[in-house]
């Protein structure tokens, strides 16, 4: 029996077959994948998610390389059904399926040529490398609508109470001087998908009960709304004393990397929280 | 070890292969859409769209059909009808569902009704969105090399299934589209008097399904 790191050094001549071939063949689905983080604001974080997963290797390597090679023939499948996704969603031009079913095919790999062990301490880089891939715009869209409309609703029941004159139509807010429209970035999903990629890896950095992980992804979601609902309502009082120009160009920019790193500082305090939690239980 | 690898790499390249390999056909229409009839039953074309090269480069359609049509009672509909050859250039059919509420447009009506056009049973959709103090009512189905589907999960699967037995995923989606107010169904029923006068012209300039159906 052969330990992984003596596999990988015995086989180092064949090993790389693998990955140079799975590069061939999806050169093109990861050439636009990466178009579209670069493109896309929603996921200007699919860069990191690579290099974390690889980080994530990296810190367990020690274990990882002791681990016993048994190959297993449940890889197989596996990787059948990656490459079946892939080549159903190449016929329906499905941009998501192709760019997931690498990741299946590569998970299956290592099931098919290293086996359960080390495919079980994979698992979580491998599950991780899901996060870089963008949601199709269908689901995003779905998503952010009803997300649209509570943060607007929020948020002018807040100008409300605080005595401004304003009254909302879908998610359009109106003040008698201005009229602003919630518009995606403000649904709080946008920044949403980066925040859980976040809080995902922290989760696995710093906590390690699946219950506290859990919690913690999870807050991500009420933390966008809420930073977002702030952001609304700041941008309505500063339109309705300074006009227009107060909604717009710098300020909206500005806006937007303030919110998300308050929502950062939230999460970063919840996961502290717990992580004192984990402690005194274990005392 | 040594056939375990070259296993792998030789399914990833079959694979490869097949996706490099495999490219639809781009199927063109009967006839160019400009040459759309500019009346249609008791219906006149009174205004017709041109999108400018941005639009186009986004919708990335074969051809298209934007027009306003009113009938002698005065109604007016806008058709919307955008072919999408199938070929490996020609990009995606863009659906309401996603586009409108991404626009700003707050949908207030959807769901599916039966319509018989031309003696042919069909679905389509019947929706109505919201914005600003506009409600637009609208009557829409994607058609995939004949196959009429009325959400964009079965125009997927029909596309896939059609690039795998014919190498066809050729689409159209036609839509129809009116600002009469929707009360009292008034709005509905301008669309499907619309739609029975223009469903036939629409048929005659989509290519021919793969089999007859």
């Amino acid at each position: 029996m052969m330990t992984l790191s003596e596999t990988l050094d015995r086989y180092k001549w064949w090993l790389p077959a693998v990955p140079l071939v799975l590069g061939a063949v999806y050169w093109a689905i990861i050439q636009r994948m990466v178009a579209n983080w670069y493109l896309d604001d929603n996921y200007s974080h699919g860069f990191l998610i690579p290099i974390i997963a690889a980080w994530f290797v990296w810190r367990d390597w020690d274990i990882l390389k002791e681990i016993e090679v048994k190959p297993s023939y449940w890889g197989l499948p596996v990787i059948f059904l990656g490459l079946a996704q892939l080549v159903f969603a190449w016929l329906g031009t499905e941009f998501f399926n192709m760019r997931l079913s690498l990741i299946v095919v590569l998970a299956g790999c290592v099931l098919y040529l290293f086996g359960a062990g080390v495919f079980k301490r994979l698992r979580l880089p491998l599950a991780y490398l899901v996060l870089m891939v963008p949601l199709p715009y269908i689901l995003y869209d779905a998503m952010a609508f009803p997300l649209k409309l509570f943060v607007a609703k929020v948020s002018v029941g807040s100008l409300k109470l605080m005595g401004y004159a304003v009254w909302r139509e879908g998610n359009i807010i109106a003040f008698p001087n201005i009229v602003l429209e919630v518009a995606d970035a403000c649904s709080g999903l946008r920044s949403l998908v980066s925040l859980i990629a976040l809080a995902v890896t922290l989760a696995f950095l710093m906590l390690k009960s699946p219950w506290t992980r859990w919690l913690l992804v999870l807050s991500s979601i009420p933390f966008a709304v809420l930073t977002n609902i702030l952001r609304v309502v700041a941008t309505g009082m500063l339109a309705r004393h300074f006009g227009q120009a107060a909604a717009e160009g710098f300020f909206h920019e500005f806006a937007g990397l303030a919110v998300f790193a308050m929502a950062m500082v939230f999460l970063g305090g919840t996961c502290f929280v717990l992580k004192l939690w984990e402690k005194r239980r274990e005392a | 070890m040594k056939p375990r690898i070259l296993l792998v790499c030789v399914l990833v390249l079959c694979a490869g292969a097949f996706i490099h390999f495999h490219n639809d056909l781009a199927v063109p229409l009967t006839r160019s859409l400009d040459e759309f009839p500019t009346t249609v039953g008791r219906w006149h074309m009174i205004h017709e769209w041109r999108f400018g090269s941005a639009i186009l480069k986004n919708l990335k359609a074969t051809g298209y059909v934007s027009r306003l049509y009113r009938d002698d009672r005065g109604r007016e509909v806008e058709l919307y009808l955008g072919y999408h050859d199938g070929g490996p250039d020609a990009g995606p059919i863009h659906s309401p569902r996603n586009c409108l509420p991404g626009g700003g447009w707050l949908q207030r009506v959807d769901k599916t009704v039966p319509v018989t056009l031309d003696g042919r049973k069909m679905k389509a959709v019947l929706a109505a969105y919201d914005k600003d103090d506009k409600t637009v009512t609208m009557l829409y189905w994607f058609q995939v090399s004949g196959k009429v589907v009325t959400n964009e999960y079965s125009l997927k699967l029909a596309e896939i299934l059609g690039s795998m037995t014919s190498r066809r995923r050729d689409s159209a989606f036609v839509r129809m589209s009116t600002e009469i107010s929707d009360r009292d169904g008034m709005a509905e029923r301008a669309l499907h008097d619309f739609a029975e006068a223009a469903y036939p012209e629409v048929e005659a300039f989509l290519p021919a399904p793969a089999a007859r159906r």
